[in-house]
């Protein structure tokens, strides 16, 4: 007969311990619900913007020109559609393993900061693309997108707990 | 006006490094004459013109702020170095993705000295970022 090593008491402060950490487990993001409605308006934003990439490319939208200046342009478009893309991997990225978040969202945001002023400069005299008012609208909203991702830094937690009851105590060494 | 600050020398050399780039950028700006038989010659010459000139205003405005906020506060003075830092090496890592295929500056000469400075001076602003960040004597 194999001897019982654990006791009734014991297991029942084992499940009691489980079911303490189920609710913080199963919340997983432990944000605030404004932090998951800006994340959700970034990440749309960004596939839109993607999506408004190849239609210009595919010239949908509209009949361009096919100057000198809207081809750079579009060359142009097609790196910051390339690097934002796989910033915004990272950003998804670190907000799902809750690691190098804020880190994140500093790059993006200086990185969008600088395309932004780049662009003003450069194609602020594309008449045949600003006509185009959908993409007036998209090159108008980008400061708000900026915005949001600041707000993202400012009002991410990154110390929430995620870890069970019985996991800290058994890491503080206290576990007998 | 700032020995209070005992700030180390390695920060001094770097933030001079800055200033003599900014120096010789403007002297670049002036003096270059961008080559008319070049293809996209309207275009590259617009365009690097003026993205030079904003660029140099902004770097010198922000190594002038370092120097402001250093008088007053040095937290502040971190901040702003590590915005410029950042913003430094996004300008840096765009310019190599996006813009150098549009943009292209002339071979030879000033031009091309400035162009491989630049790393030299993204190193300078690192290095003040890690002075005014880990310096265990630094306070307010």
């Amino acid at each position: 007969m194999v001897e019982k090593k654990i006791t009734d008491l014991e297991i029942v402060a084992i499940l009691e311990a489980f079911s303490k950490s189920q609710p913080i487990v199963t919340d997983r993001t432990g944000q605030s619900s404004s932090f998951r409605a800006l994340f959700c308006f970034i990440n749309l934003y960004v596939l839109l913007f993607i999506a408004l990439y190849f239609l210009l490319k595919i010239n949908q939208f509209a009949t361009l020109d096919t100057n000198s200046l809207t081809e750079e342009f579009l060359t142009v478009l097609e790196g910051r559609v390339f690097v934002l893309f796989w910033l915004f991997v990272s950003l998804n990225m670190t907000a799902y393993f809750n690691f190098g978040f804020k880190a994140v969202c500093l790059i993006i945001l200086v990185y969008m900061l600088n395309s932004t002023i780049d662009n003003t400069i450069l194609f602020s005299g594309l008449k045949d693309l600003l006509d185009e008012l959908y993409f007036l609208a998209f090159m108008i909203t980008i400061p708000l997108c900026v915005i949001a991702v600041a707000g993202l830094m400012i009002i991410y937690k990154d110390n929430f707990e995620t870890s069970s009851p019985l996991t800290s105590v058994a890491v503080s060494g206290k576990a007998t | 006006m700032f020995e209070s600050l005992q700030l180390p020398k390695a920060f001094w050399v770097s933030i001079i490094i800055g200033y003599a780039f900014c120096l010789l950028s403007f002297f670049v700006l002036v003096t270059a004459t961008l080559d008319p038989l070049a293809p996209n010659h309207v275009l590259n010459n617009h365009a690097t013109t003026k993205l030079t000139s904003i660029r140099l205003a902004i770097l010198t405005f922000g190594l002038v702020s370092i120097l402001f906020t250093l008088k007053y506060s040095l937290t502040y003075a971190k901040y702003v170095t590590v915005a410029l830092t950042a913003w430094a090496i996004a300008m840096y890592v765009d310019d190599h993705f996006v813009l150098y295929n549009m943009v292209e500056y002339p071979e030879g000469g000033v031009i091309s000295l400035v162009q491989s400075l630049r790393p030299i001076l993204i190193i300078s602003l690192i290095w003040m970022c890690f002075e005014l960040t880990f310096s265990p004597h630094l306070t307010d």
